[in-house]
């Protein structure tokens, strides 16, 4: 059970993560539209109060994961010194958001819509209650990227926090500049 | 007596070197026949290397097929695979490089 929660990708990857990630992230982008909850960046969650439609929730998801997926395939094409595939790192990044549904479920709990950008007790809260389901995904994605590239050790962890770091900034500019121009 | 699974010692347990044959017996007519000789290379793999070379032949090179039968997804076994490799080329090295 535990190697189930921390190390799902030594069982699945590939083409069946991948649908059941998509299918996963279909839901909980449903669920956070209704408890308005955006992940905007590649590991990030912000409870909002503006009026935003379903797909922007939608694309967020794809967006972030998008993000992730080129980003940890640019590594591994640079550090890995065996074959890898696409699929597998697609896959299993998509499987590893999985726990986000967990986020946006929480959020229902939220009482008060706040705006997100204000230091705000319930925003606290919130990223306290969020806080262990981040660090999971941050376990998962990093089970993802080792597993798909076939990188392990000080050297796997160093690599992978970089590519989050690219990825976080590359998500965030890149949600900045297409979101807007959807809506208007 | 409880039986003992013994294994084939690889290297030396006083410095670490490849060991050697350097007798073989019949158990038969208890003939013994004593010089030096290589142990084959795969024979220097683990036991538990060995069993995954031997299940990846018996599917004919198809990891996909290994992955389905021992429940684990295609890049975990891809990645024992090319752990199996690198062990191999380490092993080559060390039998040429005494
Ligand atoms: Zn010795």
């Amino acid at each position: 059970m535990n190697t189930w929660l921390l190390r799902p990708f030594t069982y699945i990857a590939g083409g069946k993560a991948l649908l059941a990630g998509w299918v996963i992230m279909l839901i909980t982008s449903v669920v956070a539209y209704f408890s308005k909850t955006h992940f905007d960046g590649a590991i990030d969650a912000h409870i909002g109060s503006t009026v935003t439609p379903y797909y922007i929730y939608l694309l967020e998801t794809l967006i972030a994961w998008g993000c992730m997926v080129l980003a940890c395939y640019a590594a591994a094409a640079l550090f890995a010194r065996t074959s890898f595939r696409l699929i597998d790192i697609a896959g299993t990044l998509a499987l590893a958001r999985a726990p986000l549904l967990l986020a946006a479920l929480i959020n229902f709990a939220m009482p008060a819509r706040v705006d997100p950008t204000a230091i705000d007790p319930m925003v606290i809260v919130f990223a306290l209650i969020c806080l262990p389901v981040f660090v999971w995904i941050l376990v998962l994605m990093y089970q993802a990227f080792s597993i798909s590239a076939n990188l392990k050790g000080n050297k796997a962890v160093i690599i992978f926090i970089v590519t989050l770091l690219v990825a976080e900034v590359v998500s965030k500019l890149l949600m900045q500049f297409t979101l807007p121009l959807m809506l208007s | 007596m409880k039986q003992i699974k013994k294994s084939l010692p690889l290297s030396c347990p006083s410095c670490a070197s490849p060991l050697k044959v350097t007798s073989l017996a019949c158990e038969a007519c208890d003939t013994t026949v004593s010089g030096s000789f290589e142990l084959p290379l795969l024979a220097r793999l683990s036991a538990d290397d060995l069993q995954f070379v031997i299940d990846f032949v018996k599917t004919s090179g198809s990891l996909k097929l290994m992955a389905q039968q021992l429940g684990l997804s295609y890049p975990t076994v891809r990645n024992r695979l090319d752990d199996i490799i690198a062990n191999i080329e380490k092993i080559e090295k060390n039998i040429k490089i005494p």
